[in-house]
């Protein structure tokens, strides 16, 4: 287990870097490979299409499905070890309800797409206050509590949802939300990448810096605290920098399910629950799997296929797979 | 005698019931009697689906985008109880043709309760399902679609047919006749020309700016566009898609010969495709083959009273070498033979370069 363990790390890092290289070369627009390689290593006029496809299209959106893969799988591996439930997604404590909301009332409003992500960014941060707020009113410091009131608060946000798509106008502004809400990278741009590479860059450094308390906080308040660590500190920690880690994600693409939820039980069936080796693996299997679920979304079809019904039946597939070949293993648990 | 007193009291309120029923039968009977008094047409609708209509509506919605500007055009302005809220957001159509302050917004749908609210006798629903829906609730609708089966082309002239058999006015008859006319003499006298010449197959993208989607929105296959494309010789680029959102790369791939750009957004579209990547590499952008559709009561594009200047317009900015219509003088004539309004001839250049009427931009 541990050799194996080991090497997963290694693969799956070469295997990003293939899958990254393959989704600039693929695309609705035939490219080949050597037209690539003259696009992007000559400065021959003859190839200013293909290298303005590679630059300003598949350059970006590529890497913002990496990072967007990496930060959704941590996030949801960090919340599932958090609250000690494998059911647990990303957006547990309201914070896509929220951020869907924001895109919506800045969709409705006719905003750019600027202000739409700084909308969607804001609600969903405070949506997550909210919830944290209504939890700390119980004066009960359990997981359970907290949960409830992700629940009840992202019942609430579904329901302003409604009632903005109700009043939205159903050939213009209802269209862009629904849209919003299924998630694409076709809008990417440099700049938004730099924002999310620089707020992953830095909650993944966090991260890993204490992964072993995280290792603690997931054993549950009483034996994190005999092992000496600040339970609920880290706790809250832990919950801040996965609610940051999904809002800035769905801020920019739109909400994106599934991936969040299933990734982290692919690498905890693969590595076991050390979060020292689980959080790398998440960033390597969650970027490789979104960067594969957005060149399907962009390179079959005419228009492009919403990101989060891709990953929902891809995810759907390679869970179903690795869980059978993984079935012994299940049943001697 | 108590026995008596309770007989003729049951008595007395059977005779009562007997009364009032009498009456509600007669009431309702009468009120049957008075709508099949009404005159009623039966027509056959853009889905060739048959259904009754009353002669003569006087209050008719135009939900259906491409109907309300053909129906003040005929004089029938006077007849429409509201539009659809995208249609009458316009400020050219407040300029020419103040009167349309007055009809009601519709939504895309709305309740039913609302036309019968509002006494509506005829509704232009411009889908299928919402002119069914609107039939089996006891509301007359018929479909004028944007699109159709499977191609455009036989429906060029339905809508304006379809009036003359719905109203039955000498005036809106001549109206309609020398509207088809035109049509199809500005349809005749582009295609005799082109004919004369040969092309080759070129492919053209139309770029739908009536709402903010960017470069990527246009129109598919059966829409009037197509028709109006394919008689200026074109392949139209929408109908090889299956969606009317074509991706960047796809429209990358396909390289169009040539782009045309119309509604509000037309301006934004068209600085899009000349100043971003990877747009501007394509060899349409680099030859200024790109070019804007104006905009009126209604987008150009759209099956309208102006549809022979639209045909005239893009033929001249399309093979300058050909065609040299006057497009100013058509646009001031038509204007105001058919909405009473005299334009300026800068009102016509804002026009004709898809601007509001006060030269800024229709981007509210």
């Amino acid at each position: 287990m541990k050799t194996k363990s080991a090497i997963y790390l290694p693969i799956s890092i070469t295997v990003v870097i293939i899958i990254f290289a393959f989704a600039l070369m693929i695309g609705r627009y035939p490219i080949t490979i050597s037209d690539f390689f003259n696009s992007i290593f000559t400065n021959n006029n003859n190839y200013n299409v293909q290298r303005s496809i590679i630059v300003t299209l598949r350059w970006p959106r590529t890497l913002m499905a990496l990072l967007v893969g990496m930060g959704l799988s941590v996030s949801g591996l960090l919340y599932q070890e958090t609250f000690r439930n494998k059911l647990v997604s990303p957006d547990l404590l309201g914070v896509s309800a929220g951020a869907s909301v924001g895109a919506s009332i800045a969709i409705v409003l006719g905003l750019g797409s600027v202000i739409i992500s700084m909308f969607s960014f804001v609600l969903g941060l405070i949506t997550v206050f909210i919830t944290v707020v209504i939890a700390k009113l119980f004066k009960d410091g359990s997981s359970t509590i907290l949960l409830l009131s992700g629940v009840i608060v992202s019942g609430f946000m579904s329901s302003v949802l409604a009632f903005i798509k109700y009043f939205a106008d159903p050939e213009t502004t209802l269209a862009s939300i629904t849209y919003w809400e299924m998630g694409t990278f076709q809008r990417a741009l440099m700049n938004e990448v730099y924002i999310l590479i620089t707020v992953i860059g830095v909650c993944v450094l966090v991260l890993l810096s204490i992964s072993w308390r995280i290792n603690l906080v997931a054993l549950g308040r009483e034996d994190a605290q005999t092992k000496g660590i600040n339970y609920n500190f880290y706790r809250l920690l832990i919950i801040v920098i996965s609610t940051l880690l999904t809002a800035i994600s769905v801020c920019f693409c739109g909400k994106v399910s599934w991936v969040g939820l299933v990734i982290p039980h692919i690498v905890r069936l693969l590595v076991g629950r050390n979060t020292k080796k689980t959080i790398p693996l998440c960033l390597t299997f969650g970027g490789g799997f979104m960067i594969i679920c957005d060149i399907i979304s962009r390179t079959f079809t005419d228009s492009e296929l919403p990101i989060s019904a891709v990953t929902g039946l891809i995810g759907t597939v390679v869970f179903i797979s690795i869980l059978f070949s993984k079935r012994r293993e299940l049943n001697e648990h | 005698m108590k026995g008596d007193k309770k007989e003729m009291k049951k008595s007395l309120k059977i005779i009562m019931l007997a009364i009032i029923s009498l009456g509600l039968l007669l009431g309702v009977s009468a009120c049957q009697n008075t709508l099949s008094e009404e005159k009623t047409i039966t027509v056959v609708d853009m889905d060739g689906v048959s259904i009754e209509v009353k002669k003569n509506p006087t209050k008719v919605a135009s939900i259906s985008r491409t109907t309300y500007d053909l129906l003040v055009a005929y004089g029938l302005g006077d007849k429409i109880d509201g539009a659809y809220s995208g249609t009458l957001n316009n400020k050219w159509l407040s300029t020419i043709y103040p009167e349309s302050k007055n009809h009601y917004v519709y939504g895309y749908q709305n309740s039913y309760e609302l036309f019968i609210e509002r006494g509506v006798d005829l509704v232009f629903a411009p889908e299928r399902y919402i002119a069914d829906e609107l039939n089996e609730r006891g509301i007359p609708a018929l479909c004028v679609s944007l699109y159709g089966t499977p191609r455009f082309d036989e429906f060029v002239l339905f809508f304006s047919q379809l009036v003359t058999q719905i109203w039955d006015s000498a005036e809106v008859k001549r109206k309609a006749k020398v509207w088809e006319n035109r049509v199809t003499k500005a349809v005749n006298e582009i295609q005799t020309e082109l004919n004369k010449h040969s092309f080759g197959d070129r492919t053209l993208f139309y770029i739908r700016g009536d709402k903010d989607r960017g470069v990527g929105y246009t129109d598919t296959a059966g829409s009037f566009t197509e028709y109006a494309y394919k008689v200026l010789g074109f392949k139209f680029a929408g109908s090889t898609f299956n969606t009317n959102k074509p991706s960047t790369e796809e429209i990358m791939a396909l390289n169009p010969d040539v782009f045309v750009a119309g509604g509000i957004y037309q301006n934004k579209n068209i600085d899009l495709l000349k100043t971003t990547e990877p747009y501007m590499n394509l060899d349409a952008v680099k030859n200024n083959r790109v070019y804007s559709i104006p905009i009126g009561v209604t987008a150009f594009e759209q099956l309208s009273a102006m549809t022979p200047i639209f045909l005239y317009d893009q033929a001249n900015k399309i093979y300058p070498e050909l065609f040299s219509f006057d497009i100013p003088t058509m646009v001031k004539e038509t204007i105001l033979e058919y909405f009473g309004y005299q334009m300026t001839d800068t009102e016509v250049e804002y026009m004709l370069n898809g601007l509001a009427p006060d030269g800024t931009s229709l981007i509210s």
